[in-house]
């Protein structure tokens, strides 16, 4: 009896969906599409040939060759050599360049005399990711120079053999080892939580959409009707066939970034695919409880659409949540993309012991407890259906 | 005289029935008067603290050495790390960053300050946790400044130790980094300019994507009739008017997210007044412009959720805020010029943080005029040819 009723709302459902190509477009293309986009965008993992200006005020070999070094590196492309600072500044203002160096007047002079010269570097950190990488490579560049010039100075006149003085301009070296994303790659790091949580913002506003359109369309008693009157079967009928699609889409953009980009995954595909499935109902639920909250469709998508573009910044993605306000902070825990993105962190990307990520398991599990507590409500509100626009 | 008399009426009437209809929307009043309010507000809030400090690393010491102390010590000065502890050995410290109590491990071999001793360089090592690439770069910064701190002070000490019969040698090169634009190199100092502008944009298309929903439901429930119809007014005066609508409903939130919002949380402000005015004249005009474009798509209030909302993560990367735009292949720099925000995002950006004055971004300001144009012909089009358009009478 039961199950005749759940078979009739699924079926009703993916006729629902079939009729609707929009609700399509929104599952399918555009998970996918932004999947494909973001990859193309971040294609190279960093930024490469960053345009930059050297002005170079002292002519000398010695300033000439450290251009040349500068220009050979691959995360910067020369672009111009202004006359002066303010032709160098007026580059960046026009976006033209990203950054520049100055050489001062005397550079090779006062180096050999003994006097300290300035090499001064300045970067446009309104673009933080262009910013941080010149600002790195200039560094690295000025300690490079100096280092030379102090180095062909000791070995050429004798006082020290070339690890001598190698030693005394360097003592203490540091080695770097980014753990598992050894390139520093910017999607890795980026897409693995920005695509899971725009799969999370589409489910939200379509099972919203799903639910609500029915009040919308004075439809829901016809669909509770069809799983015979039992408000849980007509949401479980309503919400398996999204459940399928979404857990589909989601897996195949895990199959794109693992797969076929490899990108770095410690744990077996399938427990991401579990993990993808776990996170589409756990969407789900959260949308459910809302549309149950607030029956009205265009409130309710609000609060979903809302919900789901603060997640991109409140799930600390990006900026880390115990640097949040405390009150703000709070609030990513709230939302399923931080477990999803804290399970990828530590079985993905880190290989940890399924142990470590238990809490976040639960966590994901429990969202699936909150359409419940709306059930009641959601029934009233499906059997006396009222449209505010 | 008369039949411009007569377009200027039916442009007026048109702005005055959209201005109508707008009021009594609440849907539209949300997106246009509060999303652009508390969001700003909420963003700000967020990234209030802008950089990561204090990120706790553990140390695996060897050594125990008074030099290797001596780099404890250094790291848990620096501003962007601490250290959260000593572990005894790699095990131990990998089994802090798996219980999220360290997110680093610094690691110190035994001979460190032997090799050191013996007058060549010694390593250290440190493995980073790649979660996020903030903490990552915070890491970087703190133990770069810790191992040349601690080299300066040995290359101070062997020097002496040689006292006069050492080498006269040339001094090294000082250098000054400026980050331009950003002093502290904040998060929020970086997003927020260019979130302020999306905010711009994305309410915009949608507040016009769900009128065009709505006059679609409205003609539906009417049995195809077009209110607009009674208004008597050509095609080019019902856009227009609409567009003026739009841009004197928007004046009150532009001026407080492009002008009190950088004020209230002290973001860069170093744009004229009048710089900033002229380049929003185009920008609002274009978007409004795209939104009649798509409106034609929507044909209920709606679905404009289902599609536009999700395209603030498209066009915040087709800005080249997060990514520069020619590092991007040739289609997505494409899909970056057709829109709006492309052009507006960076110079808003430049102006506000960098001091830009208009003819400085002057590339950017002609390109969403040419936006301006092309959308406007584009909606006129799209909306005389397809059934669902605005001008239609029945």
């Amino acid at each position: 009896m039961m199950e005749t009723g759940f078979i009739r709302t699924v079926r009703r459902e993916v006729r629902q969906i079939m009729s609707r190509r929009v609700v399509m477009f929104a599952m399918v293309f555009i998970p996918l599409f932004t999947t494909l986009f973001l990859t193309q965008v971040m294609r190279n993992g960093l930024p490469e040939h960053i345009p930059v200006a050297i002005v170079n005020l002292d002519d000398t070999e010695v300033t000439r060759a450290l251009v040349r070094q500068i220009a050979s590196s691959k995360e910067v492309r020369v672009v111009a050599e202004p006359r002066s600072d303010a032709e160098a500044m007026k580059l960046v203002r026009e976006g033209k360049t990203y950054g520049y160096y100055v050489i001062p007047r005397h550079f090779t002079r006062d180096i050999m005399s003994g006097h300290q010269p300035q090499i001064t570097y300045y970067t446009n950190s309104a673009y933080l990711v262009p910013g941080s990488l010149l600002f790195r490579n200039l560094k690295t560049n000025s300690v490079l120079a100096s280092g030379a010039v102090v180095k062909n100075y000791l070995v050429s006149s004798g006082t020290m053999s070339d690890t001598q003085a190698q030693a005394l301009l360097q003592p203490v070296k540091l080695q770097t080892n980014p753990l598992h994303n050894p390139q520093t790659n910017y999607g890795v790091y980026l897409l693995n939580s920005f695509l899971p949580t725009l799969l999370a913002l589409i489910i939200l506003t379509v099972t919203v959409f799903s639910i609500c359109q029915e009040t919308k369309l004075h439809t829901s008693p016809q669909w509770l009707a069809s799983a015979r009157g039992s408000m849980t079967m007509a949401l479980l009928g309503k919400l398996l066939p999204y459940t399928l699609v979404f857990t589909a889409v989601g897996s195949l953009m895990q199959a794109y970034l693992f797969g076929y980009l490899h990108y770095p995954l410690a744990c077996s595909g399938w427990q991401m695919v579990l993990t993808m499935l776990l996170y589409v109902m756990a969407n789900q639920a959260f949308a459910v409880f809302v549309a149950g909250v607030v029956p009205n469709l265009r409130l309710a998508l609000s609060i979903c659409s809302l919900v789901g573009m603060l997640t991109f910044s409140v799930g600390g993605f990006s900026f880390p949540v115990e640097e949040m306000y405390g009150s703000i902070g709070i609030f990513s825990y709230i939302l399923p993309a931080r477990y999803y993105f804290l399970i990828y962190v530590d079985q993905a990307l880190n290989g940890l012991p399924l142990f470590y990520s238990r809490f976040y398991y639960i966590a994901l599990l429990v969202f699936l407890l909150l359409p419940f507590t709306v059930v009641g409500n959601l029934r009233r509100n499906m059997l006396k259906p009222v449209y505010i626009p | 005289m008369n039949k411009i008399k007569d377009f200027f009426a039916g442009a007026y009437r048109a702005a005055v029935f959209e201005f109508k209809c707008a009021m009594k929307d609440k849907g539209i009043l949300i997106f246009l008067f509060l999303v652009p309010l508390l969001y700003p507000i909420v963003y700000a809030l967020i990234y209030n603290t802008e950089v990561s400090r204090d990120v706790p690393m553990v140390i695996v010491d060897e050594d125990r050495s008074a030099l290797s102390r001596e780099l404890g010590r250094l790291i848990d000065g620096s501003e962007a790390g601490m250290v959260a502890g000593y572990a005894a050995d790699m095990e131990e410290a990998k089994a802090m960053v798996a219980e999220k109590k360290a997110y680093g491990i610094v690691y110190i071999d035994r001979d460190f300050s032997k090799t050191i001793e013996r007058g060549e360089s010694a390593t250290v090592t440190l493995f980073m946790d790649m979660s996020l690439m903030i903490r990552y770069k915070s890491q970087l910064v703190s133990l770069t400044d810790a191992t040349l701190d601690l080299g300066s002070k040995v290359q101070v000490e062997a020097l002496s130790r040689l006292g006069a019969d050492g080498p006269k040698i040339p001094t090294t090169v000082a250098s000054y980094y400026y980050p331009v634009g950003n002093p502290e190199q904040g998060f929020g100092t970086f997003l927020l300019p260019g979130i302020l502008v999306m905010i711009v944009q994305q309410t915009l298309l949608l507040s016009v994507c769900m009128m065009g929903g709505g006059m679609n439901e409205r003609r539906r429930m009417l049995g195809g009739r077009n209110p607009l119809s009674s208004l008597n007014a050509g095609p080019v005066a019902i856009m227009l008017g609409k567009a003026v609508t739009y841009l004197c409903l928007y004046i009150l939130p532009m001026v407080f997210l492009l002008l009190l919002v950088p004020y209230m949380f002290s973001y860069p402000q170093l744009g004229g007044l009048g710089d900033i005015l002229q380049l929003v004249l185009p920008f609002i005009l274009s978007t409004v412009f795209l939104g009649m474009v798509l409106q034609v798509f929507v044909s209920e209030r709606e679905t404009s959720f289902l599609v536009i909302v999700f395209t603030s993560i498209i066009f915040l990367f087709l800005s080249g805020l997060v990514w520069p735009v020619y590092d991007m292949p040739a289609w997505i720099r494409v899909m970056s010029a057709c829109t709006p925000s492309s052009w507006a995002v960076p110079a808003f950006v430049r102006i506000n943080s960098n001091g830009a004055v208009l003819s400085e971004v002057a590339g950017e300001y002609q390109m969403l005029w040419v936006l301006t144009a092309v959308y406007f012909l584009l909606a006129y089009g799209v909306n005389k040819l397809v059934p669902r358009g605005m001008f239609r009478k029945l």
